[in-house]
């Protein structure tokens, strides 16, 4: 395969409010994404306000000053579009995937909210009562999420990286209107969110639209900076029982440097080799000839920050966590000390590609939408979108040798380990 | 400028849908090619018309879906581990899944690995050895999935509602029996393979940057060995009525929230009353502008994730309605849901939310053109049902032209209060008396 093939092609403008925007033609199908990153996610909240930014989300569903509550869903929906929202631990994000005739709908909507918000204490009380039901579905009533929070915690040693994304109870409970104008002001403002526009648009009047839209929203003072670094230490180990368990689980990770670094680039490719897909060594070791474990997942983050590497296992009952994670740490070893073969970095290579190639609608270059997250995710965090062709370029050059030297000195010791055991609450002595 | 209102569209040329090209292999197999350059990717897609769980004999429940997960553990030139290490060099995939009535095969390559993918996906589909070793590993792995999904509340929900909508008919099929588990041997996969896993009926669909021409040789070559008499699909019709209604509770312990599941059974995607149906729920349950979306939880704030849609099968298609609600406020959150249906029953859609609707299908349905997956499952569902090959062709002009009258028609028909089936997994609480059978 060709490199080149896989280029993404953008234009890059800044309005005079600071408002970063990326273009991006794909004339592939009559399909439009407008997609809004906002520079602010849960490592900016403060303690006892986990879960904001999140909550905060969905208040940018509910209204501004031209689109009443309801209606930003059924302006996007009765126009053929699909829309959504997320929040990770560095920025939230917002997009519309349209028909191409429906980009100005796009831009009206995602400047009206930027300009205008609508915070009311009704809306707040709503939706801290749907946030509260989206914590019960994705981890008080599910089998391991609790434990997965609580692992985060433990992993890291700085508030900003520690709390969950979806917060606590408690803190929902506490948050406030004042609260959420104040957060509106900081972070919601052109000069701290890029406009990404990918797809099938017409390239001669697209600019002028959106500085028709955007360009006379006012900026905003640059929001204070968050301190997300980590000190190293030694390992921390903790047992974790869960009811809602049945089968006995493994989490270990360690902490690593942020994405977009060479040690970052070497540890994203030795956890393909360790723990993606059959092919992978741990799946291989634990799951076929050891035949201890049901499953091995993992992998390294790419945060923008201090990242973990994590390795999940779930493992048989009939077998001691020793044992697993003694197997572990013997192929981590192995790889430290013997390195890769070409082989697998050939297949890592393949895989690389096929993932930038995938046909998933919110991550790969097949769908204007993955084009258009790829390029946000390089404006924000690397402050160059250029960065979404030169990353896969490095990424495919890494050799053996960085890899192995990235997982002697970043996962074969216990320094910034954390290892978590979780059990099911069963086998405390009750029945099972 | 005005920003009172939202802005005119800029205007939009005609979209122009691919269409198949087909053609048989000399040993029956059906082949739909849709070559499409717009990334350097091939996608496969092959569908067993009686390969999935509903053709389990009943005493060994579980050995459609072994043999579908055990296809790619080793033929006897490959072990699993090369199968896999070979598929992932290819930039690929490739797995088969055994659904209710079907097995598919899903890979995918880079198009410049094209051939020799053909030749592994050959290799696995004619000659799988299903070893004894990897059976076992499969066994016990098998046995604590099975532990895992007890616990997992909407696969409890699952399986309880498929019996209260299917009763004993096969199509409820869906955990394997424990003891099955533990007795299966390599013979009773070989069987099942036989059996199932037929050129005859089956139906490969290939999407993506290839030549045709060159692709057929191929295909000709590497399958035209693939021998073998379908077994046909024999299964009695399931009841047209649900087997059980009313409300049943499947108690798990600790849980904080209720998982609800509601619902009945439908005609199949080929009757007359579908379109109308389909536009009905998807006014009820579909997308975030549905009427379930903006009460239960825009107004109610009772769900995070609430909405309704038609699962299909062959000769059946069901109706179901589902939320995720805390404790305390199940009942009430049954009864907004209940309302909603009942609205829809008794009042005919209102012009403005039906052309919206409309509108919202139609875009949908233009999203599954824009990948190379997207496109080759989209006709995966015209192999499965058997539907006319210009069937989403033909889609936006049917979701434009369907009546008020026969999507309330439809709706009364079939989404009767007194015909639904309501599963609830969690807490049994004081709190709400769900009149639970």
């Amino acid at each position: 395969m060709r490199i080149h093939d896989a280029t993404i092609p953008y234009k890059e403008y800044t309005l005079n409010n600071g408002l970063r925007v990326v273009l991006s033609p794909h004339k592939a199908a009559p399909v439009v994404a407008v997609l809004m990153m906002y520079q602010v996610g849960s490592c900016n909240e403060r303690p006892g306000k986990t879960g904001f930014a999140h909550l905060f989300e969905h208040m940018m569903f509910q209204g501004s000053e031209n689109v009443p509550r309801e209606m930003h869903f059924k302006y996007v929906e009765s126009n053929g579009g699909v829309l959504n929202g997320f929040t990770s631990y560095d920025l939230t994000t917002y997009f519309e995937l349209l028909p191409t005739s429906k980009l100005p709908l796009g831009l009206w909507l995602e400047s009206d909210r930027m300009r205008s918000l609508v915070v009311s204490q009704e809306n707040l009380d709503n939706q801290r009562a749907v946030v509260k039901e989206e914590r019960r579905l994705s981890v008080d009533n599910q089998p391991y999420a609790r434990a997965m929070e609580r692992f985060r915690e433990i992993a890291y040693d700085n508030f900003a990286n520690q709390h969950s994304i979806i917060g606590s109870m408690e803190d929902l409970d506490n948050a406030t209107l004042e609260d959420a104008q104040e957060f509106f002001r900081i972070y919601y403002a052109p000069n701290n969110a890029v406009l990404v526009i990918a797809g099938d648009y017409d390239g001669r009047r697209v600019m002028r639209e959106v500085r028709t839209y955007f360009e006379d929203i006012p900026p905003q003072p640059a929001p204070p900076p968050v301190d997300c670094s980590e000190p190293d230490r030694e390992e921390r180990r903790e047992i974790f029982h869960d009811p809602l368990a049945s089968v006995p689980a493994l989490a270990i990770a360690w902490k690593i440097p942020r994405r977009n670094t060479l040690e970052n680039d070497a540890l994203q490719i030795a956890g393909e080799i360790l723990v993606g897909g059959r092919a992978s060594r741990l799946y291989q070791r634990l799951v076929k000839e050891e035949a201890v474990a049901v499953s091995v997942s993992g992998g390294a983050e790419a945060r923008p920050a201090p990242s973990l590497f994590r390795i999940f296992t779930l493992y048989h009952p009939t077998v001691s966590p020793e044992r697993v994670e003694a197997l572990i740490y013997e192929e981590v070893e192995r790889m430290a000390q013997e390195g890769i073969t070409e082989v697998e970095l050939e297949r890592v290579r393949s895989q690389i590609l096929a993932q930038r190639w995938s046909d998933n609608l919110y991550y790969g270059m097949q769908s204007p939408l993955g084009r258009a997250l790829s390029l946000a995710y390089c404006a924000l965090f690397e402050g160059d979108p250029g960065e979404v062709n030169t990353m896969l370029q490095r990424l495919m050059r890494i050799t053996p040798e960085q890899v192995r030297e990235a997982v002697k000195h970043y996962l074969a010791t216990s320094r910034n380990r954390t290892v978590m055991t979780v059990l099911p609450a069963s086998s405390q002595g009750g029945a099972a | 400028m005005n920003r009172r209102t939202p802005p005119p569209d800029h205007p939009m040329g005609a979209l122009h849908l691919p269409s198949p090209e087909k053609t048989t292999l000399s040993n029956g197999v059906n082949v739909w090619l849709l070559p499409n350059k717009r990334a350097p990717v091939v996608e496969f897609r092959l569908v067993l018309p009686t390969g999935g769980r509903a053709f389990d004999a009943p005493e060994w429940l579980g050995v459609a879906a072994a043999t579908a997960r055990l296809m790619t553990a080793g033929t006897p030139r490959r072990t699993s581990l090369q199968i896999a290490d070979e598929a992932e060099r290819y930039g690929g995939s490739l797995g088969f899944t055994a659904n209710t009535e079907t097995a598919t095969m899903y890979a995918h390559c880079l198009a410049a690995f094209t051939e020799p993918m053909l030749e592994l996906i050959a290799d696995v589909l004619l000659n799988p050895a299903f070893p004894e070793n990897e059976i076992e590993i499969d066994r016990t792995n098998t046995l604590q999935r099975l532990a895992l999904q007890r616990t997992q509340p909407e696969f409890l929900a699952e399986e309880r509602f498929r019996k209260a909508l299917f009763g004993a008919h096969p199509y409820h099929y869906l955990a394997p029996d424990e003891e099955a588990v533990k007795h299966w041997n390599a013979e009773h996969l070989h069987r099942f393979y036989r059996q199932h896993y037929c050129p005859q009926g089956a139906t490969l669909i290939v999407v993506g940057d290839f030549s045709p021409r060159r692709l057929l040789k191929q295909l000709e070559a590497q399958l035209g060995a693939w021998q073998g008499i379908l077994n046909q699909d024999k299964l009695p019709s399931p009841n047209a009525e649900p087997a059980e209604t009313g409300i049943h509770l499947v108690p798990r312990p600790n849980s904080v929230q209720s998982v609800i599941h509601m619902g009945t059974l439908c005609p199949s995607r080929h009757s007359p009353d579908y379109w109308g149906l389909l536009l009905g729920v998807s006014v009820l349950g579909a997308g975030a502008s549905s009427r379930l979306f903006l009460t239960v939880r825009e107004q109610y704030g009772y769900a995070y994730s609430v909405g309704a849609h038609l699962d299909y099968y062959r000769r059946i298609s069901t109706f179901v309605a589902s939320a995720q609600t805390a404790t305390e406020n199940t009942s009430d959150a049954i009864r907004q849901i209940q309302a909603e249906i009942d609205r829809l029953l008794n009042e005919p859609v209102p012009s403005d939310e039906l052309q919206a609707v409309r509108n919202y299908l139609i875009g949908r349905h233009m999203l599954s053109w824009v990948t190379l997956g997207s496109i080759a499952n989209l006709f995966m569902q015209i192999a499965i049902h058997g539907l006319p090959v210009d069937y989403w062709h033909q889609y936006p002009e049917q979701v434009r032209t369907v009546s008020r009258e026969a999507i309330q028609h439809a709706c009364a028909r079939y989404l009767r209060p007194e015909r639904m089936s309501i599963v609830v997994v969690g807490e049994e609480s004081p709190q709400h008396d769900l009149g639970a059978t």
